[in-house]
């Protein structure tokens, strides 16, 4: 049984520190990349804009989801009350703007911190269980000590020898390649027991 | 990132060559209003003065002690962003003092006009006589100098601190401040609330509603807020704050206006809410007669605008980090606090008349004057004279406080 050759995922570059990380940043952005990351242990303030990133889509998830919270809110309340089951309680209409008003809003701001969420999972491309990166040994100190930028083959102004000397001058460090996972080997009880078969 | 290094700036002072006409327009514009309104009142219709002249009042007090909140609130929290526009703050706090001179035509020769409770024996009403323990006169006027006074001292004090920093650079004066707003903060609230009670809840003695002093807050800390945006932002204008005052600083209290337009509304709708549900007929007929005829339309122009407009005007960031759009959103707000208080106040005259005239409620409605208008004017006119005499006397931001700089490099990490 051969194993595929694992596939090229990108280059990654160490840096000293948050500032030099974030020098190092603006300058990726400045050359056109478009598929990069940066790592460290904590957020770093500024870091979106040296990395040049535009404003956030999530509210356009976070509107759809408050307009469906309203629109369900509002048919909950008038479906039950006025049509499906209609009653006279303490005098007042069988429906009217000022209960419903709670209502209103806990599920438009239910459903919008859903919408917001969900937004926030599809556009992260989250959650996943693992990620090339991993498969740096450096990388583990990300959440330690570490600040790492990855620069994506899949970038069209990727080259590998020009791309190593741009991590170069950028003052990073232990430039390494970072490959793909191999297809999954199957478990050695199983493969055992297939073989047995 | 961290605040920029490199010297403080100097002080700097009030420019009033700078303001073009209005040092000269808010003395005239105080005057003239208050003269005439009293002259055209006192002639024509002593009730109308008194509300009238009581609704200039109701917004003067609440803008200059939603200041005062901003000063104690900036303390207590030990907040940096609002340092830079900290003097403006107290100095409009500051004009307690002259509210107070505002306040006594309102406290001696108003009163049987516009709190009729004093005017009625014992034994004229059962629910009037359960609240004469609080509801009696040399109570009510006790309270109104602990008020004043409160009020008073508080604003100057912090004033005083202040300025005294800005000669001395002693950062004792910051803890010192932060301590005192300690304890200042929950006798703001009892003053403010008691004070919400006894000058306009008690308006009608049948009314009452537990979210009063809230409700009254929400608008005064909005107003005041709205009023700091347009004062900081005129100066920016004018030439002052040069390489200080920024888009942040706008963007933070653009923020914070939002906020209290929410808890604005809120606030009046769940005072709404909770008597409409409970149905008591001394609680619901606030709203019933604000229900009624033209007050109706009144009411929903005051829900919309209060509300929804300034929600809508200031949700987006580009609308809080625009100069000309947080002024337009700001001066609405201040627009639709005196549509609030107006809308608080006046009923009461026209169910005053009412009930001289022998006619059901229902036959008066909304009914402007040119008396309110010019009430209001001078009120405001004067209080804005005051101000500016008071800004020109010091530098017009705190120029020693140990968290200058952390305000002049505030960022909205967004």
């Amino acid at each position: 049984m051969t194993t595929p050759a694992p596939h090229f995922y990108g280059l990654g570059a160490e840096f000293s520190s948050a500032s030099s990380l974030m020098t190092a940043a603006e300058k990726v952005r400045d050359s056109g990349f478009r598929k990069w990351d940066v790592y460290s242990p904590f957020p770093i303030h500024g870091m979106d804009a040296a990395m040049g990133f535009s404003r956030s889509r999530v509210s356009f998830f976070s509107l759809i989801g408050g307009i469906t919270g309203l629109t369900t809110a509002f048919i909950l309340i008038y479906y039950t009350s006025a049509l499906n089951y209609p009653l006279i309680v303490q005098g007042k209409p069988y429906f009217a703007l000022e209960p419903s008003m709670p209502v209103f809003f806990e599920l438009t701001v239910l459903l919008t911190a859903f919408g917001t969420i969900i937004g926030l999972l599809l556009l992260t491309l989250m959650p996943r269980l693992h990620h090339p990166v991993f498969n740096w040994d450096r990388f583990k100190r990300v959440s330690d000590d570490g600040f790492f930028i990855v620069l994506e083959a899949a970038d069209p102004r990727f080259e590998k020898g020009a791309s190593r000397r741009f991590l170069e001058e950028l003052g990073g460090s232990h430039i390494t390649e970072i490959f793909q996972d191999a297809e999954p080997q199957p478990h050695p009880a199983r493969a055992e027991a297939q073989g047995h078969a | 990132m961290s605040a920029s290094p490199g010297p403080l700036p100097a002080a700097e002072k009030l420019r009033i060559e700078s303001l073009g006409i209005f040092p000269v327009l808010f003395p005239i514009l105080g005057a003239v209003g208050l003269l005439s309104a009293f002259f055209l009142g006192y002639l024509t219709n002593p009730a109308q003065l008194a509300f009238s002249y009581l609704f200039a009042f109701a917004v003067g007090f609440t803008i200059c002690s939603g200041a005062l909140f901003w000063t104690l609130l900036h303390h207590a929290l030990d907040a940096d962003w609002s340092v830079l526009m900290r003097r403006i703050l107290e100095t409009v706090a500051c004009c307690f003092p002259v509210l107070v001179l505002l306040a006594l035509p309102l406290l001696f020769l108003f009163p049987k006009d516009l709190w009729y409770w004093m005017t009625k024996p014992i034994g004229y009403d059962v629910l009037l006589d359960w609240k004469r323990p609080f509801l009696n006169t040399p109570f009510f006027y006790m309270r109104c100098a602990f008020y004043l006074l409160f009020f008073c001292v508080a604003a100057f004090l912090y004033r005083r601190w202040s300025m005294q920093q800005d000669e001395d650079g002693d950062p004792r004066l910051t803890l010192r401040s932060r301590h005192v707003a300690y304890g200042f903060i929950p006798l703001f609230v009892l003053c403010f609330t008691f004070a919400g009670f006894d000058w306009l809840m008690a308006l009608d003695f049948h009314w009452y509603s537990t979210m009063w002093g809230v409700y009254l807050f929400a608008g005064a800390a909005q107003s005041s807020m709205a009023l700091l945006i347009l004062i900081t932002n005129g100066l920016a204008k004018t030439g002052h704050f040069r390489g200080l005052f920024n888009v942040e600083h706008n963007h933070i209290m653009g923020m914070l206006l939002f906020a209290f337009t929410v808890f604005w509304g809120y606030i009046a709708f769940s005072q709404y809410f909770l008597q409409w549900y409970a149905n008591i007929p001394e609680e619901t007929w606030y709203f019933v007669y604000r229900n009624t005829g033209t007050w109706a339309y009144f009411s929903i122009f005051l829900v919309v605008g209060h509300f929804f407009v300034p929600f809508l005007l200031l949700i987006t960031q580009p609308a809080k980090r625009t100069p000309w759009r947080i002024c337009t959103a700001s001066g609405w707000v201040l627009l639709m606090h005196c549509v609030d208080l107006y809308w608080i106040i006046m009923p009461n005259l026209q169910l005053k008349k009412a009930r001289a005239a022998g006619l059901p409620p229902a036959t008066t409605g909304f009914e402007p004057s040119i008396i309110d208008l010019l009430a209001l004017v001078g009120v405001v006119g004067v209080l804005a004279a005051a101000f500016l005499w008071l800004l020109a006397r010091g530098s017009i931001f705190p120029s020693r406080d140990p968290r200058l700089r952390e305000s002049l490099g505030v960022t909205n990490w967004s």
